[in-house]
């Protein structure tokens, strides 16, 4: 008993307090280091990436937007059988056309294969929904666009061929 | 030059130290420990989601297969277009004579062809995508906390955290997830989050030449699922899991899985 030492420094919860506190700032240390910010804000992820989702650039035009230039051509698709088409269904992703129009178009598919995507006779194809044909028996080897205006597809048969549907 | 003895030497070293160690507990305990948005997201996201719950609902009935959604959601996205890879994909359920049952979704379904030989008893088309489940697997097994479940009802993953392990890609038991071949991240349906954020409608919905895609807000007065949800009974795919999808469907039939 004779060397023991009263100091502050020398108390037992003193030092177990000093390790305490030593362990406390490593681990403050070592979260600052190593969780990423805006993780948790939310949730657990990061909050940041919620924007980086947000802002992603658009493909596809919002589909009234074609009106602004192409309304006479939207009100003659808006009275045919493919009324409530968006324009891009057919003719792809166009929200790069507005900004500048000469320097990228949509594109036109005349092939008898592209209606047949969603024309063409197949297994599993509910002919309720929609009109098909068959594409062997259904003038074999002719663009359909020869026969059927695509923005309102009985159009031109009355005209070209004489018939009379409507 | 005089030299430095070393009981100099670790009494000032030791100096160094506890300052450095007290400037850094500084910097560590000034900004607020919640960590509010302090320069984080730029919106502020829990007052929208307090407007936005998104309801998705497909109409197994209408849809006639032409894949005009798939094709619209690579390029919407940036999936890669050559690759095996999907977001959305439809798939054909045809059932033969004997209750065979095959399933194909050739270019996840952007181009069904005729089936050769005999005429099959029943045959539909069953458009699929991440269903956004309010209880999801892939969000609980990803041990880097890449992937969650905004407050809005949307699943993402993060790109920068995602370390490519795979684990949620198996998770999945709709295989709505897959890698993405040119970021080597796992990757998945955002119902276009970017689009439906900006009010516009996801790409799929959009370009559904049949109407098969229902989307909207279903706390906006007017959204077109409510009525459908209210009139019609909807079913989920896998209900068996618990995952509580989000996704809902018309017109399923009992051996879509």
């Amino acid at each position: 008993m004779a060397g023991k030492k009263t100091g502050l420094s020398h108390q037992p919860v003193f030092r177990a307090g000093v390790v305490v506190v030593i362990i406390l700032t490593g681990f403050a240390l070592l979260r600052m280091i190593f969780v990423p910010p805006t993780f948790g804000v939310y949730g657990y992820y990061r909050a940041s990436n919620l924007d980086y989702w947000a802002t992603r650039p658009v493909a596809y035009a919002q589909g009234t937007q074609c009106d602004t230039c192409h309304g006479e051509r939207a009100g003659f698709v808006a009275a045919g059988g493919h009324a409530g088409l968006d324009c891009q269904s057919c003719h792809g992703p166009a929200a790069s056309h507005p900004d500048n129009p000469g320097a990228w178009q949509p594109t036109i598919n005349p092939d008898r294969e592209f209606c047949a995507r969603c024309h063409g006779q197949v297994e599993g194809r509910p002919d309720t929904v929609i009109k098909q044909i068959d594409l062997d028996q259904h003038n074999p080897g002719v663009s359909c666009v020869q026969c059927h205006d695509p923005h309102r597809p009985w159009t031109m048969l009355g005209t070209r061929l004489g018939g009379s549907k409507s | 030059m005089k030299a430095i003895d070393r009981r100099t030497f670790i009494s000032s070293g030791i100096k160094v130290l506890a300052t450095g160690l007290l400037s850094s507990l500084v910097t560590v305990v000034l900004p607020p420990a919640t960590g509010t948005a302090g320069g984080t997201a730029s919106r502020e996201w829990p007052k929208l989601w307090q407007q936005r719950e998104w309801g998705f609902v497909v109409d197994a009935r209408k849809c006639i297969g032409c894949g005009t959604c798939v094709w619209a959601c690579k390029r919407e996205n940036g999936v890669p277009m050559d690759r095996e890879v999907y977001r959305t994909w439809v798939e054909r359920y045809v059932i033969g004579p004997n209750d065979q049952l095959y399933i194909e979704s050739p270019q996840g379904g952007a181009s069904f062809d005729r089936i050769g030989g005999s005429v099959p008893e029943k045959s539909f088309f069953v458009p699929k995508l991440c269903n956004q489940c309010a209880d999801p697997p892939c969000v609980q097994v990803c041990p880097v906390g890449a992937t969650y479940r905004t407050g809005d009802g949307v699943v993402l993953v993060d790109r920068v955290r995602c370390v490519g392990c795979r684990y949620c890609i198996q998770a999945c038991p709709y295989g709505a997830r897959f890698l993405h071949p040119d970021l080597m991240v796992a990757d998945k349906c955002t119902w276009c989050y970017h689009r439906i954020s900006k009010g516009m409608l996801p790409a799929c919905v959009q370009v559904c030449p049949v109407g098969a895609r229902i989307f909207g807000n279903l706390k906006d007065k007017g959204n077109p699922v409510t009525p459908i949800m209210a009139r019609n009974q909807v079913q989920v795919l896998k209900p068996d899991m618990g995952t509580e999808p989000r996704v809902f469907y018309l017109g399923l039939d009992k051996v879509v899985r």
